[in-house]
């Protein structure tokens, strides 16, 4: 799908997909050793507090990807998150990593009075509280397009989360905006230097200041007027006139219809 | 393809380019005044285009801006001044610029009425030779001659827009300042 994005050969509708800018970022980075791919998302995601709590992890043992899992666990509303990633460090802990991405959507679900929690996010972090083990470090990753920490989708979450089961989420962000900077030395013909590609065609930068190429001075003029001579006019007497007397019938008449709706079957 | 045509296209990549730039910019600029307790006013940024065959010349833009409410009494506003001003022609301007200040409404409470080409008062006090875009406050007032202007003064400031490369940049250099500036100014 990186190709056919970087080639321009999907239609604006398809490259706003979120479930595409899902495949095309973990998709990449699945294929890749978790150092390069996806230890640097790891190490940047922040938490409610702007805190980047994982950013001392330097190496990971071992990693599982599971995209789109249908989660239904006991007492929970089912759910199906985008990536379900297992990683295992060299300390033996465990993180347990739920990735729900959003692109230029909302969260598909709210806040309501039943009672398993039913906010996407809340949904996603109870089936996430059950499928864990105990001593497993839990991750809400939510991913999306914003500049700063998305906090009142967030809260709106963790307050449903925090009413229905007394226990607060662990949910953390990270922007799409992010990526393409966490991979700088990306080289060429390498799959992590088109996604970085990819994403700046998307325009999921930051700003990064302006680097507009010099652009040679146009001496391009349209030339509007040059070629009117109106001394003409003085040898030409102007002929045309409007032809008033033409058969021009603007009466109309109406005629009466007869056409009733009949409701007296 | 000739060269002149393909000069033409890319004068329009470029523009389009620049936009996207700036817009990334005043997004920034948006968040970081929300983290300090300032929502930006509406998803606006653009005011004096055209899409009238008689103004080609505001078919694009000469300023983008963001306004926001610090108190009762207060705008702020960050603006990116990219050309002159073509249609009034009270200034021109030799580069972009990233301005920002507050107006503030004296016993009135702050309300812009629609008049955002506020944002590009530093353009016109360029005119003074002592005004420069050197991160310096610049005291304005209102000479009244509007009775629809309802603001009673205020304080711009502004920088190369070039010299504004990151998001640090922009928290350094615009947004901590105007904020100060708004607050105490």
């Amino acid at each position: 799908m990186l190709q056919a994005q970087l080639k321009g050969k999907l239609v604006a509708e398809e490259e706003r997909m979120e479930d595409i800018l899902t495949s095309n970022v973990f998709g990449s980075i699945k294929y890749l050793k978790p150092e390069e791919g996806l230890l640097p998302i790891l190490q940047s995601v922040i938490d409610i507090n702007g805190q980047r709590p994982f950013s001392s992890i330097r190496e990971i043992y071992d990693v599982h990807f599971s995209f789109w899992p249908w989660l239904r666990e006991n007492e929970c509303k089912p759910c199906e998150p985008d990536v379900l990633i297992t990683v295992r460090l060299p300390d033996h802990r465990k993180i347990i990593l739920l990735v729900e991405a959003k692109y230029l959507s909302e969260k598909s679900s709210e806040a309501d009075e039943n009672p398993a929690p039913n906010d996407q996010l809340a949904r996603e972090y109870d089936n996430l509280e059950k499928l864990a083990g105990s001593g497993d470090i839990l991750v809400l990753l939510y991913v999306t397009a914003h500049f700063g920490y998305p906090k009142e989708d967030i809260e709106e979450s963790m307050s449903e989360h925090h009413r229905k089961r007394r226990s607060k989420m662990s949910v953390y962000w990270i922007s799409w905006r992010k990526i393409a900077s966490l991979y700088p030395n990306a080289k060429e013909d390498t799959i992590l230097y088109d996604l970085v590609m990819v994403l700046r065609r998307m325009g999921l930068t930051f700003y990064e200041g302006l680097t507009v190429s010099r652009v040679p001075k146009l001496t391009w003029k349209f030339k509007a007027v040059t070629s009117w001579t109106w001394t003409q006019y003085d040898f030409h007497p102007l002929s045309w006139n409007f032809a008033a007397n033409q058969n021009f019938n603007w009466q109309h008449s109406v005629t009466p219809f007869k056409w009733r709706f009949d409701n007296e079957r | 393809m000739s060269a002149e045509g393909n000069i033409i296209t890319e004068l329009f990549k470029q523009t389009r380019k620049a936009c996207d730039q700036i817009g990334l910019l005043l997004r920034t600029a948006d968040e970081l005044m929300l983290k300090k307790g300032f929502k930006s006013e509406g998803n606006g940024a653009l005011e004096g285009i055209s899409y009238s065959i008689n103004s080609p010349l505001q078919w694009v833009p000469t300023y983008a801006f963001r306004f926001y409410k610090i108190s009762e009494k207060r705008i702020a506003f960050i603006s990116v001044l990219v050309d002159d001003d073509v249609v009034e022609r009270y200034y021109t301007v030799n580069e972009p610029y990233v301005t920002a200040g507050f107006l503030d409404f004296g016993k009135l409470d702050a309300n812009l009425n629609g008049n955002y080409w506020l944002a590009k008062y530093f353009g016109y006090l360029l005119k003074d030779p002592q005004v420069a875009a050197d991160g310096n406050a610049h005291p304005f007032k209102n000479d009244g001659k509007d009775p629809k202007l309802k603001f009673q003064d205020g304080q711009v400031f502004a920088v190369p827009l070039v010299s504004i490369k990151n998001a640090d940049d922009v928290k350094n250099e615009i947004v901590s300042k105007l904020v100060n500036l708004a607050k105490n100014g």
